[in-house]
């Protein structure tokens, strides 16, 4: 009996364990929530606008993840700067997994141009944090586009963004300033990329606008740039064309343009553009070709040994650079974009946190979907170019896919930080469908015959037509001086007559 | 007489026939089975203080040798019915979604035991005797529309006991029993192998993955137990039965699908042997369990059993299957995690002998699930079960027991949002299990 009465004991301490531990497991009183999703607006550039395959249309707009989001948190009406099809930029579409694409026209046509106020994703492609503060039209930076968001209403994209009183603003990925010298292969301190200060005084005018439009205390959050070489554009093509004897063979290129003929260093990046180049055989030694029993009228033989082109030509200033762009990136201007882009990321988080917005990491976000990425039942989705399904095919933006799993990470971070219950991105549309609209993403709707692949990659991805793309990826202009000097700028001063930094304007 | 001995023979025929066909299910907490006896069923397992039927070779071995006649024979054959119905009532965002559901296919098993005894003295008895200590068996409608396609569309998983066993009642306050057993196992596993297509930025259907085990996998273990009577009415009991690493070889076959582009068509079947059998090599640990318990019987009539079974399922760590290249083309191993805990079950039954010739039995039990939240997918939605049983015996001879009992097994609700494939959602799973057995002796 006394073993019976001990079984008992134990067992009814059992219970009373299991029933403590239901106590304590029993949900916690959620907190209370901070945020209020009446009206949300964002601003930023390409990344915030659902810009894909180097266009800007309705499709990709409709599930940009400032819109998913919106969708997600039931902000209600999140009116959007819509472009019907074919699309501004031309909508790359893949013909071939050589890959070679084919290009839609370009046609900028606004289906939502007479709403009597601003738009609540005022987020425009190609956009500068000088643009933001500063353009009140094209004419003021020359992005054609800029015209189609802010639509002559005489107030910047900051002051239009305030001006709707905005009860949550995301502030978002204000990026170009790092891949527009890392898109040109040319990375040069005080030219092509600006210095943090500056960065952070056109940054601090857009939170201190928002700020003061939303009582004096920011609601929101402010996105992080990320880290440029985690990007499909610049991390897709090795530099490493074979490996003999266990040493790798690399690219050939000059550094800087002036340095002698020599293979560029293993960890070097090239941009997407190098491919155009390679399969002309330049940065190709021509060593390797025989290596590789390339036939003697292998075309690839007549550019082998002669370089990839290092930097753009800046002898002409933006221009002449985005005609020519340089498709390497060497280790230091890979260190250097880094080092940029983490000051940059320093003063958004210090001027964001100061100004009451919470800070979202993109670049962390980037950095762990490169690592791991996403699995969604078995589907992963990684940060691989064209096989991936984040990256879109111009390498720089997110597929609806990838901004739909962007937005759901968004969720989840403020979520967690305003103590609110978003629901969470239903993926199954953006998996199996490509996207949410009716019949899905655009099917190529082609067969392409071999004449017209060839024709397509041409078009795509070559020096020559690069310059087509360079609103795309444009680069905060500094003027070059002549005689090789290049002019230092100075942080938030106006020059006249020089198109680009327009502070103070 | 000779009637009654073919109706028997019969019965012991459509048993094995129908054993020869059977799956088996998960349904007990992992995918362990406990349902070896209609009696013990009866009283919600809560068997291993009691064991006095041949079913003791699962619950206590060492029942057999307090049931030793000398020149006996006697033998238990029976079936239980399991019908389980089982579907993932919700989805959670952000996948499959919090619109979605889906059901497994209606499913009937019949796992079989069978149980022979032969008294060498009146202390000793050799008992041979066959169960099913583990099972599952997953099967989602519309396989190829089922939004876990990529996950499992199909899973059979059984494996089956065959024991020799010796029990000695060393005298009449304590009994022990045990003997080698050989767990005969096979393995099978479906799913879809997705790829993104990159023309339509689509993921669809590269390949139907049918891995499929090649003959049975034999293993041997052994079983033990201890059954001590401090009064003639009190009882106390434990058992254990060994684990065993089942190493599989197999064939797995990538059946090839249209993605609907020749192109990435070409590429997948550039890189993957499809429509090949691929060799495979995969290795399951299944758990050793133990149980403790005690029964007391009330004035020869009434006999309540306690018991509690812990199984040591933190050896199921993880699934690992290593394909064999083929034509020079390597599938990319796969590792499925699992990292199960070990788990109690709590019992508690009756038996309530309302006549000479015929018993009333009930029980209850709570079976708490190894699984954690990451696993939970559909490849095995398990959760903790609350079971409620009832059954009777009734003696339809003049040594002839006919036993049924039914297990009403309600799995409670399990929700998981942190599955490791983010396949998210609540499932909802009820059993029904019958549990026929025929006892008799010569």
């Amino acid at each position: 009996m006394t073993t019976t009465s001990t079984t008992m004991k134990s067992l009814l301490r059992a219970a009373l364990a299991l029933s403590a531990a239901a106590l304590l497991l029993a949900p916690a009183t959620p907190a209370a929530a901070q945020a209020d999703f009446s009206k949300v607006v964002s601003i930023g550039a390409s990344v915030d606008a659902g810009f894909l395959d180097g266009c800007w249309v309705q499709y990709g707009q409709v599930d940009g993840w400032t819109a998913i989001f919106a969708r997600q948190a039931k902000a209600g009406s999140y009116e959007q700067p819509l472009l019907g099809a074919p699309g501004a930029g031309g909508c790359m579409y893949l013909t071939s997994l050589a890959p070679t694409f084919g290009k839609r026209a370009s046609v900028v046509n606004p289906l939502n141009l007479t709403l009597p106020r601003p738009y609540d994703n005022l987020s425009i492609p190609g956009y500068l944090t000088s643009y933001a503060i500063a353009s009140k039209s094209s004419a003021d930076n020359g992005n054609g586009l800029t015209d189609v968001v802010l639509r002559g209403l005489g107030a910047t994209q900051v002051q239009q963004a305030a001006s709707l009183k905005p009860t949550f603003v995301t502030i978002g990925v204000y990026a170009n300033e790092a891949l527009g010298p890392a898109s040109y292969g040319t990375v040069i301190d005080g030219v092509t990329l600006i210095p943090a200060a500056l960065y952070e005084a056109n940054y601090k005018t857009i939170v201190d606008t928002l700020k003061a439009s939303q009582g004096g205390t920011g609601k929101g959050v402010a996105m992080l740039l990320p880290d440029v070489s985690t990007i499909a554009f610049t991390s897709t093509v090795s530099p490493v064309l074979a490996v003999v004897n266990g040493q790798p063979i690399t690219a050939l290129s000059m550094k800087g343009g002036t340095q002698p003929l020599a293979p560029v260093p293993a960890d070097s990046l090239l941009t997407l553009n190098a491919a155009g180049y390679l399969t002309q055989g330049y940065g190709i030694p021509c060593a390797v070709l025989d290596a590789g029993g390339a036939p003697q009228n292998d075309p690839r033989r007549a550019n082998c040994n002669k370089p990839l082109p290092d930097n753009c030509d800046l002898s002409g200033g933006l221009a002449t650079c985005s005609a020519k762009p340089g498709v390497v990136l060497y280790p230091d201007e890979v260190a250097l974009l880094k080092t940029r882009t983490d000051e940059f990321n320093a003063k958004i988080t210090a001027l964001a946190t100061a100004a009451g917005y919470k800070v979202f990491d993109t670049k962390a976000f980037f950095n762990d979907l490169k690592a791991h990425g996403r699995n969604y039942g078995g589907m992963v989705v990684t940060t691989a170019y064209l096989q991936g399904g984040f990256f879109s095919y111009d390498g720089v933006h997110p597929t609806s896919l990838g901004y739909a799993i962007t937005a759901d990470e968004f969720i989840q971070f403020v979520n967690k930080n305003y103590g609110t219950n978003v629901p969470r991105v239903p993926m199954y549309a953006y998996l199996a469908n490509g996207n949410t609209s009716s019949g899905g993403y655009p099917l190529p709707g082609v067969t392409p015959t071999q004449d017209q692949i060839i024709q397509f990659a041409s078009q795509i991805f070559t020096p020559e037509t690069w310059a087509a793309q360079k609103t795309l990826y444009p680069m905060p202009t500094r003027p070059v001086v002549s005689g090789g000097e290049v002019e230092v700028p100075v942080v938030g001063a106006r020059k006249p007559g020089v198109a680009g930094i327009k502070n103070g304007e | 007489m000779r009637g009654n001995l073919s109706i028997r023979v019969g019965a012991v025929a459509l048993v094995l026939a129908l054993a020869a066909g059977s799956g088996v299910p998960a349904r007990a907490a992992g995918f362990s089975i406990f349902e070896a006896g209609s009696r013990a069923t009866g009283m919600g397992g809560a068997f291993v203080g009691v064991a006095n039927d041949q079913s003791a070779m699962f619950y206590n071995p060492a029942g057999l040798g307090e049931q030793a006649e000398k020149g006996k024979l006697k033998a238990m054959v029976g079936v239980t019915l399991i019908f389980p119905s089982s579907k993932l009532e919700r989805g959670a965002n952000p996948y499959p979604g919090e619109d979605y559901t889906a059901k497994q296919e209606s499913m009937i098993f019949f796992p079989p035991n069978f149980y022979a005894s032969y008294g060498l003295s009146e202390c000793l008895n050799l008992s041979l005797g066959t169960w099913f200590p583990f099972g599952l068996s997953t099967d989602w409608q519309d396989p190829d529309n089922f939004r876990g396609q990529y996950v499992s569309q199909r899973v059979d998983l059984r494996q089956y006991s065959m024991g020799l066993q010796l029990g000695w009642k060393i005298n009449d306050y304590i009994s022990i029993g045990g003997g080698p057993e050989l767990r005969i196992s096979d393995v099978k596993l479906q799913r879809n192998v997705p790829v993104l297509n990159p023309f339509t930025n689509r993921i669809v259907t590269a390949a139907h993955a049918d891995i499929v085990g090649d003959g049975f996998e034999t293993n041997v273990t052994f079983g033990a137990g201890i059954k001590i009577n401090p009064t003639p009415d009190f009882s106390l009991g434990a058992s254990y039965h060994g684990k065993v690493t089942a190493d599989y070889a197999g064939n797995a076959t990538l059946y090839s699908r249209s993605t609907g582009s020749p192109q990435l068509d070409a590429a997948i079947a550039a890189k993957y042997p499809l429509n090949k059998e691929i060799p495979v090599n995969t290795s399951i640990e299944y758990p050793a369990m133990w149980q403790f318990g005690a029964s007391y019987t009330f004035a020869k009539k009434v006999t309540l059993a306690l018991a509690a079974n812990y199984t040591e399922w933190d050896v199921f760590k993880q699934i690992t299957l290593a394909y064999t290249p083929v034509d020079g083309k390597q599938v990319p191993n796969t590792t499925i995690d699992f990292n199960y805990e070990n788990a109690w079950a709590y019992r508690v039954g009756i038996d309530w002998k309302t006549s000479d010739s015929f018993s009333v039995l009930a029980g209850f039990v709570y079976d708490q699930t190894p699984q954690p939240d990451e696993a939970v997918s559909p490849l095995l939605p398990d959760a903790n079960r609350s079971g409620y049983s009832i059954g009777i015996s009734a003696k339809i001879g003049k040594a002839t027991y006919l036993d049924f009992s039914n297990l009403f097994l309600f799995f409670h609700d399990r929700t998981t949002l942190t599955n490791k494939d983010n396949f998210n959602g609540t499932y909802k799973t009820f059993a029904d299990l019958a549990v026929l057995n025929l006892r008799t002796s010569f």
